[in-house]
């Protein structure tokens, strides 16, 4: 069996996420017989073949990943997607773009992964029909020999030199939640009383650069700690928990931050830095080799005796193999698909054509996998910028009416009547070489009689967009028939309601 | 040396003026004064220098600035120059210009990006070789230091500290027994009387407020390095002081020594490590047989620059404009504090709202501080949002026994999880205190530069009601305790210092508003409101299709009629709308003959330049409408431009500031302080608004259609004769599509606002620093 697993993009690939999680698995579905991939979505623009099995979305929340999902599905396989963070508890915060895109996803995957029980339990609530497994992070191997000698080196060092090494590492920002170096900030005066009780704190701060800026610094150089910021690289941060004696990961108290993940403590616990860890304990299933308070490592450091420590290290073991074995984890994870139903494939004959209709904010990306696809790219009035669209409804000329232009290969993929009474424009203009007339319905008259004013401004599009998008999709219906459009936009709160599934949703 | 000095002099000749001659040894002094000149670095760096044999702090100032080159590793002179235009073309010298201006501005002096300082040319002829890119920024906070950092009068390394050979924890009742039995010894008895437990015993002296008596004319200046870190700049030397030390009351009832260093001739600048932010703070000269010579006493650290009360501080100073404020503030909230009277604060209640348990009030030494050094209980209210272990880290703390007898049946404070208790309300005596009500600061996290003291008063509990469902409470207040007494102004000291978090706060300058959201405004009324629409045309075609089409959508309310009121006659709009849309000139026809609502009705006017693109903002003025003690509303408005680059904002309507002058639009950076929820203000916005039919009826002016600002200051004029509010909310907004100025007040509406009650109820916002 083979596993095909998706990812946002090429970066994705190293990032840590895919790193602890997939990366870490795939020998050992390889040693139980599965095959286990992991691309970029975009590499199917590249032609990597769709020939798996079983397919895991991570990290993809886009059109692009819900139609592939679809069209998948028709064709037989299983999909589903991995759901790490939660954006979707509380109808009253600020994501309501990812719960819209939650919402797209009921009824619609034959399988969610998650990484946590909480999240589990956050996406049950969304959809109480879909199964759902949870895979805990796989920890990387503990190298015993080393880590056993540099914990005691480690510590040593720190007590010639009454300094502490720290690190904290992670995404550093977020654009709707306080977390991140908000925390490192919020939580760092518990390094104060290692300051009282003798110690010197030297923090270094792995991240991505463009969680850097100044009032990020000046917040961070007002801890009680001497603070070193550098730009996280996988290589950096091994190096950095290979040496630190402390890994300082506080966790707020917010929906968000209390359903990550185990990984962060599991990758430095396996490379021998101790975990001091305050504010919401999301690192409980860690138990006894999790500091909590600054009172308790002061203690333990006078003492010269830290939680993880030469003795405890097969303790340590034990605990990984109880939520974070890789061997364990691909086996439940066998398990798990092997429990789900498969759909049959539909007849090729059978299958839906598709098209997805672009808005103010739709990735490039998506244009290229329809192009890739055989899919209709289709360009609206709200689409922001020109891409060599199979048709488009939009203003072409200032101060002219909305036309419907489409170009040769849109053309062939018209409806018989529409075909007909389509005009050849006397020179190609941006790659469309026909007009297609408005329908004379409700929809066409709709967009016949739509001005600039309408999208133009972002408030515009707030109150015009859904009721303009949906003349444009029934429109495009109309000339395209039988094909099931869906509407890329990534611009809140835009949307328009997703007409009704091939499965009847 | 010689040659040095020789290469030196003659730059001097080209100084030929005596008065010039005398700023560059002015210059030398600045420059010589800050680490961020490295005299030794600059030499290596700069081995031409070297070779030349010339003084290179006068090298620097003379030549190596406008050079470009750099004075130290940690000051990138050409990037300075690059970034700051002005100075670069006023040719000053950069680390000069930054050591006199530019800190005090806010200006950077390197980039924040790890390594770039490398891409700096080095300078003219053999530099040397270009230090590899390096992959470690030490984490430079110049622009939140420089706001800081002392004031430019110069920049001097600490004295050599001594090293204590006991760890700062030590209790030291001994020393300070002894230091008691010697001069200035009721200034030490008054600091140990502070130690929490032992308040039993109060002095006499506190219970007059006289700054003399806590020696602080001696520290000049004063801030936070980091959170548990102050730095105290003295004036001047100390006659007979051989040794600084400083101590503090820790939280298990004794005191610790917080600082301890050499009082060095050149050295004015006192470390000291805080056991925790609150807690007085004594410092005492000793001489050399350990005998006291002077003392201070910083009754209340957090003042300071950096402090988590510092913005209560600078509110202070605007409003006393006094020189010696720190002193006299000190000496006023000791005197409450440690007297007799009982106290105007009860207990604080923290709505969770909203909380993510990172902020200040769960701090433990935060929480152990005010129960121990205020005895004031912590205690959490209202929803609790992702955890109810949140609600744990405000913890049971002891508090001190004496402080909390004092504390009972006074007031509750309630205050959103992003706040804390000011000084004036941990302190305030029940009788004649100063704290306002509805006044707090907002200090913003990112650039603390913008701090602003606000004065957001509730009116009725319906407005409290009109608040943002997850995000924090929107402004502390007050609740009576058992004496049945609250604060009784609105106006006056702060009540609580508000970090302003710009994520959480205002997520969306058009929308704050979720759409999953139905408008959470209470009314008990079952029937939708049933709404006249007057719309004021004075623009586009496209405008007021947008307008109407806005109109249209609509959620929550019953819409009669439209009425355009325009002088345009070549207009037209969409025939497919649910309600009669009709035409008026404003030439002979006044607006209230033109429309006759229905008692109950509310009215709406609105001008084409807005439109409500979020279809719940009528709902939401109408039902404040039909709120008893509010006769009319408006809401934000958000401006939405089509050219690229500009951002979305918010407009807020007229409001006052806190020195009554009159009102003016809020200033678009002020604007976003204000999280969402409903206020009162000084006068609704004209371009929307919603009021009451019955006050329409009474608003007989037709000259004033064309002076939108003249029918806001006369509509609040009216609103208040009736006993009724204005009020805006920024729940919803209206959308803009230009960066069009509100129209100017007239000067008879200023001196109506003048003449007017305004002030009793209106909402207040300054700037606090510049």
């Amino acid at each position: 069996m083979k596993i095909q697993i998706l990812v946002r993009s090429a970066d994705w690939l190293n990032s840590a996420g895919t790193r602890i999680r997939y990366l870490r698995l795939k020998r050992e579905l390889n040693a139980l017989g599965w095959k286990l991939a992991i691309d970029p979505i975009s590499s199917i623009n590249e032609g990597l073949r769709l020939n798996a099995d079983i397919y895991l979305f991570s990290k993809c929340q886009d059109v692009g990943a819900l139609m592939l999902t679809d069209m998948l599905r028709e064709a037989g396989a299983l999909v589903g997607f991995d759901l790490f963070d939660d954006y979707f508890s509380g109808q009253e915060s600020a994501t309501f773009v990812h719960r819209v895109f939650q919402r797209a996803l009921i009824g619609r995957v034959d399988f969610l992964l998650c990484s946590t029980e909480r999240m589990s339990a956050i996406a049950r609530d969304s959809d109480p029909q879909v199964p759902i497994h949870v895979m805990n992070d796989p920890h990387d191997p503990v190298a015993r020999t080393i880590v056993d000698s540099s914990i005691g080196a480690r510590l040593l060092q720190a007590q010639e030199s009454r300094t502490l090494e720290a690190v904290w590492f992670g995404h550093g920002n977020n654009p709707v939640f306080p977390v991140g170096l908000h925390d490192v900030v919020a939580f760092g005066a518990e390094f104060q009383v290692l300051r009282q009780a003798g110690w010197q704190v030297r923090l270094k701060v792995l991240t991505n650069s463009d969680a850097i800026d100044q009032a990020v610094l000046g917040a961070l150089q007002t801890l009680p700690a001497q603070v070193q910021v550098e730009e996280w690289s996988e290589a950096g941060e091994a190096i950095s928990l290979d040496r630190a004696l402390l890994a300082f990961l506080p966790v707020n108290f917010q929906n968000f931050s209390i359903a990550k993940s185990l990984n962060r403590a599991v990758s430095a616990l396996a490379r021998g830095a101790q975990v001091f860890s305050p504010g919401f304990p999301l690192y409980e299933a860690l138990g006894s080799f999790i500091y909590r308070s600054g009172p308790d490592l002061v203690d333990d450091l006078a003492r010269g005796a830290l939680k993880l420590n030469g003795g405890s290290l097969d303790a340590l073991a034990a605990r990984f193999a109880k939520i974070a074995d890789p061997a364990q984890e691909a086996i439940k994870l066998i398990h798990f698909f092997d429990g789900l139903t498969q759909r049959p494939a539909c007849s090729v004959e059978d299958r839906a054509m598709r098209g997805i209709i672009h808005g103010s904010s739709s990735p490039s990306s998506i244009h290229r996998l329809c192009k890739s696809l055989g899919w209709l790219s289709l360009g609206s009035p709200y689409s922001l910028y020109h891409q060599p669209f199979h048709a488009e409804i939009a203003q072409f000329e200032p101060a002219g009416s909305v036309e419907l232009r489409v170009s040769r290969e849109g053309y062939a993929r018209l409806a018989d009547q529409w075909r007909e009474s389509a005009q050849p424009l006397a020179r190609s203009v941006d790659g469309y070489s026909h007009i297609v007339p408005l329908p004379d319905s409700s929809a066409g008259r709709e967009l016949a009689t739509a001005t600039p004013e309408m999208w133009k401004s972002r408030a515009a599009r707030i109150l015009t967009f859904s009721s303009l998008m949906r003349a444009t999709q029934e429109v495009y219906r109309e000339v395209f028939p039988q094909t099931y459009l869906l509407v890329s936009e990534h611009e809140m709160p835009l949307t328009v309601a997703e007409p009704e599934r091939e499965n009847g949703q | 040396m010689l040659k040095r000095s020789l290469n030196t002099v003659a730059s001097w000749f080209r100084f030929t003026r005596k008065g010039q001659i005398a700023e560059l040894h002015r210059l030398k002094q600045l420059v010589s004064q800050t680490a961020l000149f490295d005299e030794q670095w600059y030499l290596h760096r700069y081995p031409d220098v070297a070779k030349a044999g010339q003084d290179p702090i006068y090298h620097f100032i003379l030549h190596g600035g406008a050079e470009g080159r750099n004075p130290g590793p940690h000051f990138d002179a050409r990037w300075y120059l690059r970034r700051n235009v002005d100075v670069a073309r006023s040719g000053a010298n950069p680390l000069v210009h930054y050591l006199e201006h530019g800190r005090n501005e806010g200006r950077s002096i390197k980039p924040l990006q790890p390594g770039r300082n490398d891409d700096v040319d080095l300078g003219q002829g053999d530099m040397g070789k270009p230090s590899p890119p390096t992959e470690v920024a030490d984490p430079y906070a110049n622009d939140y230091d420089a706001s800081w950092q002392a004031q430019a009068l110069g920049w001097q390394q600490l004295g050599a500290q001594v090293t204590s050979s006991e760890p700062l924890t030590n209790i030291e009742p001994v020393l300070l027994a002894k230091l008691a039995k010697g001069s200035d010894q009721s200034r030490i008895k008054m600091f140990l009387a502070t130690v929490p437990g032992a308040r039993q015993t109060t002095i006499a002296k506190w219970q007059t407020p006289d700054p003399v008596l806590l020696g602080l004319e001696l520290l000049v200046d004063g801030w936070f390095v980091h959170a548990r870190q102050l730095l105290l700049r003295i004036d001047g030397e100390v006659s007979g002081a051989h040794r600084i030390v400083a101590f503090q009351s820790d939280s298990s009832g004794g005191t610790c020594r917080v600082a301890d260093q050499v009082a060095a001739s050149s050295a004015n600048l006192v470390r000291l490590s805080l056991e925790n932010p609150f807690s007085p703070v004594l410092l005492a000269w000793l001489a050399s047989d350990g005998k006291v010579v002077r003392t201070a006493l910083a009754m209340f650290p957090s003042l300071y620059r950096g402090g988590l009360h510092h913005a209560e501080m600078h509110a202070v100073s605007l409003q006393g404009q006094k020189s010696d404020a720190m002193a006299c503030y000190n000496a006023e909230l000791a005197a409450a504090l440690f007297g007799t009277q009982p106290l105007l604060l009860g207990r604080i209640k923290v709505d969770l709202r909203g909380a993510s348990g990172s902020e200040h009030i769960f701090d433990p030494a935060v929480v152990i501080a005010l129960g121990m050094h205020f005895g004031t209980q912590l205690l959490a209210d209202g929803e609790v949002t992702g955890s109810a272990m949140v609600a744990d880290r405000l913890g049971v703390t002891s508090l001190d026994p004496a402080l909390s007898a004092r504390r009972r049946g006074g007031a509750a404070l309630v205050i959103p999880a992003d706040c804390l208790p000011s000084l004036a309300s941990l302190c305030g005596a029940f009788d004649n205190n100063q704290v306002g009500a509805a006044t707090f600061c907002i200090v913003p996290g990112r650039n603390i530069a913008e701090a602003v003291l606000a004065c957001l008063p509730f009116t009725t509990d319906a407005m409290h009601e009109l608040t943002h469902p997850a995000l924090p409470l929107p402004q502390p207040r007050w609740e009576p305790g058992s004496r049945s007494q609250s604060p009784a102004q609105q106006v006056g000291l702060p009540s609580a210092i508000r970090t302003f978090d710009e994520i959480v706060w205002q997520v969306d300058a058009l929308m704050p508003l979720s759409p999953d959201l139905e408008l959470p405004v209470q009314t008990k009324q079952i029937r939708p409101p049933k709404l006249q629409v007057i719309v004021t045309h004075s623009g586009t075609q496209g405008q007021l299709d947008l307008c109407l089409l806005a109109i249209s959508t609509q959620l929550g309310v019953a819409i009669d009629g439209v009425t355009v009121i325009s002088t345009q006659s070549d207009i037209t709009w969409p025939v497919e709308v649910e309600f009669p849309i009709a035409f008026r000139t404003p030439a002979g026809d006044t607006e209230t003959e033109a429309i006759s609502p229905a008692q109950d009705d509310v009215l709406v006017k609105l001008d084409t330049a807005v439109f409500p693109h979020d279809p719940r903002t009528f709902a939401a003025l109408a039902n404040l409408c039909r709120t008893n003690e509010i006769g009319a509303a408006s809401c934000a408005i958000g401006i939405s431009c089509s050219e690229e680059g500009v951002k979305e904002v918010m407009q807020a309507p007229w409001v006052l500031d806190c020195t009554f002058d009159p009102p003016g639009p809020a200033d678009e950076a002020i604007a976003r302080f204000f999280p969402a929820a409903t206020f009162a203000v000084a006068a609704v916005d004209p371009r929307i608004m919603a009021l009451r039919a019955d006050l329409w009826r009474e608003f007989k002016t037709a000259d004033q259609v064309n002076q939108p600002a003249d029918v806001a200051t006369k509509l609040a004029s009216l609103c208040r004769d009736r006993g009724l509010q204005t009020v805006f909310t920024t729940i919803v907004r209206a959308a803009a599509v230009s960066l069009d100025p509100f129209t100017e007040v007239s000067p008879a509406s200023l001196d109506a606002f003048k003449a007017g009650r305004a002030r009793d109820s209106a909402t207040y916002l300054i700037r606090l620093l510049p």
